[in-house]
């Protein structure tokens, strides 16, 4: 167990590395000179002995492999630079619009488990039934579902025409509630798919009928058994999921009018802001990693003669 | 195998439904009633009738020409990103598995890198590089999106590359380019097929969620995630204009993954995966 994690663990090392070299490929050559851009915020674009000593001060005319460790040495300490078009702190910026982001995640992450748990559990308890055959049309529909699309619908229905909510997002957890079921309802339901199947197999496997033949009822056999089983397929999904959705917040934040990190990544992309597009992609793709270590951790501690079979 | 296809309601619903967006996008000079793109603000926002089917938007454009268009990009840009993603995962694929097990490790933590990126985040990310453009969308889709290909193709190579056959056809001389092309492409080609269908899917989701961010396309274009961001600012007064395009996106979604499913389901059950 030991050995599985530290070599987990090991393995995430080289991923985050080129992912890293990929961000800084991709930010040098996005062609927009740092020096330059400061040069004409002050006017002086024309100076060149300015130009250059900017350059020198900013490590531009170094080699692009030192250039990369400084970089990088930068973003270890939590100094992500400055953002060549508003000149602002990226390391600033992106601790006020992070947590917009991290709530919506947090909250869509939980609108799934709740979505995804009962009604796959249900699916299979009543395998066959009405109830599993509306769900599966339903969550058919639901995978084609654009995130943008769902949440104009829940803000024309919810905050348009009920007045439940207010389509300018309040403060606090009411103005997350639709779009995080927004971001979540469509990943959402490709999960409950993979989890009502590995749910079905799980009992119908030998083990769930010698319980069937101890006088268990089948509620105890999918609560008791094969919820817990069923669940390495799922929490992989999860992982990925989350990541995801860090990455969908770009169009959910923009529907309701969140100012979050999806917001402020599109709009340096658009302004062609570099640096402070490197430092949140190099952000979500290591939360991304993360996420899956975790959900791989979280595997391997639940079910782990299950995880030794896929793996080994 | 057609047959088995064909006799599921999902696969017919399915192909109906793409047929329907195909023969949209490829006709839509003659289908649409008007022109796309004619703005004329003295006709904004009219309300249904004979000359305009679904009414005008904020700039008094045929909405309905639009959404039919709006099908062109569609179908014109998922189709071929998904037939280079296709082609570009069997190449890389079968070369990973077949060229020995150091550039196999080299291939698959290459992809690894690719993977650990969510594919919205990729894309954007080289669109920032490249700037804005049709072509450059579809660059940026398959660099998004090609290490997924590749390592699903490679995991179905590998299962392939440890039957008989392939051990039969090394002993009898058969080169690996040969190996490659012959034998073990058209064994792996349903299921890749069957992947991409239900990868066709997520691309017009992806070039629409793009064109909604206001990344990719011009301004004004008639694409349904464009169109829904231009419409954004009726929430109140016309929210059809909101519902218009995001049906649209749902009914060629729908049909690729009914579709794409029920092949699988027919794969599946006889024996293929």
């Amino acid at each position: 167990m030991k050995k599985y994690f530290i070599k987990r663990f090991a393995s995430t090392i080289p991923v985050l590395i080129g992912v890293t070299v990929l961000c800084f490929i991709l930010m040098t050559m996005s062609g927009k000179d740092p020096a330059l851009a400061a040069a004409i915020r002050s006017n002086s674009a024309g100076d060149t002995i300015l130009v250059d000593s900017l350059r020198e001060e900013m490590g531009l005319d170094k080699p692009l492999p030192t250039r990369y460790f400084l970089w990088l040495k930068g973003l270890l300490k939590g100094d992500m630079g400055k953002s060549v078009v508003t000149y602002h702190s990226i390391t600033d910026d992106i601790k006020t619009f992070f947590p917009v982001t991290f709530q919506l995640v947090i909250m869509a992450m939980g609108w799934m488990i709740i979505i995804v748990f009962s009604i796959a559990i249900l699916c299979a308890r009543f395998h066959g039934k009405m109830f599993d055959h509306i769900v599966r049309v339903l969550t058919i529909g639901g995978i084609c579902l654009p995130v943008f699309w769902l949440g104009f619908m829940l803000l024309l229905l919810f905050a348009v025409r009920l007045s439940i909510f207010s389509v300018v997002p309040k403060a606090g957890i009411s103005g997350y509630i639709l779009p995080s079921f927004a971001l979540a309802f469509p990943s959402a339901c490709g999960a409950i798919r993979v989890m009502r199947s590995s749910l079905l197999s799980e009992i119908s496997s030998d083990y769930a009928a010698y319980a069937r033949t101890r006088g268990l009822s089948e509620w105890q056999i999918i609560v008791r058994h094969g919820f817990k089983n069923s669940l390495p397929p799922v929490i992989t999904l999860f992982g990925q999921y989350l990541g995801y959705m860090l990455a969908g917040s770009a169009v959910a934040e923009k529907v309701f009018s969140l100012n979050g990190v999806g917001t402020y990544l599109v709009s340096c992309v658009v302004s062609g802001d570099s640096s402070a597009a490197a430092a949140c992609i190099v952000i979500i793709a290591t939360v991304f990693v993360i996420t899956n270590l975790a959900a791989d951790v979280i595997n391997r501690l639940i079910c782990p003669w299950m995880v030794r079979e896929i793996n080994d | 195998m057609t047959k088995k296809i064909f006799s599921k309601p999902q696969a017919v619903i399915g192909l109906i439904l793409i047929m329907i967006v195909i023969i949209c996008a490829i006709f839509a000079p003659v289908i649409a009633p008007n022109s796309p793109d004619q703005i004329d603000p003295s006709l904004k926002y009219l309300k249904a009738d004979g000359d305009y089917p679904l009414g005008t938007d904020q700039l008094g454009r045929c909405e309905l020409s639009r959404l039919i268009y709006g099908a062109r990009y569609a179908i014109g840009m998922s189709i071929p990103m998904l037939l280079i993603l296709g082609i570009l995962g069997l190449i890389i694929g079968t070369f990973s598995v077949c060229a020995g097990e150091k550039m196999d490790r080299i291939i698959t933590f290459i992809c690894d890198v690719f993977i650990s990126f969510p594919s919205l985040i990729t894309a954007i990310a080289v669109i920032s590089v490249l700037g804005n453009g049709i072509q450059n969308i579809a660059v940026a889709v398959v660099i998004s999106m090609w290490a997924w290909f590749a390592r699903t193709v490679r995991s179905y190579a590998a299962t392939e590359m440890g039957k008989e056959y392939i051990t039969a056809a090394r002993i009898s001389g058969c080169s690996t380019v040969s190996l490659i092309f012959r034998h073990l492409i058209p064994n792996i080609l349903p299921q890749c097929i069957v992947y991409m269908s239900t990868g066709v899917a997520s691309a017009i989701i992806m070039i629409s969620s793009f064109s909604f961010l206001g990344l990719g396309l011009p301004q004004g274009t008639a694409e349904w995630g464009a169109m829904m961001n231009e419409a954004r600012t009726g929430l109140y007064g016309h929210p059809e204009m909101l519902v218009y395009p995001g049906i649209c996106i749902f009914v060629t979604t729908a049909g690729f993954n009914l579709f794409g499913e029920a092949l699988r389901d027919a794969l599946t059950s006889e024996g293929g995966i």
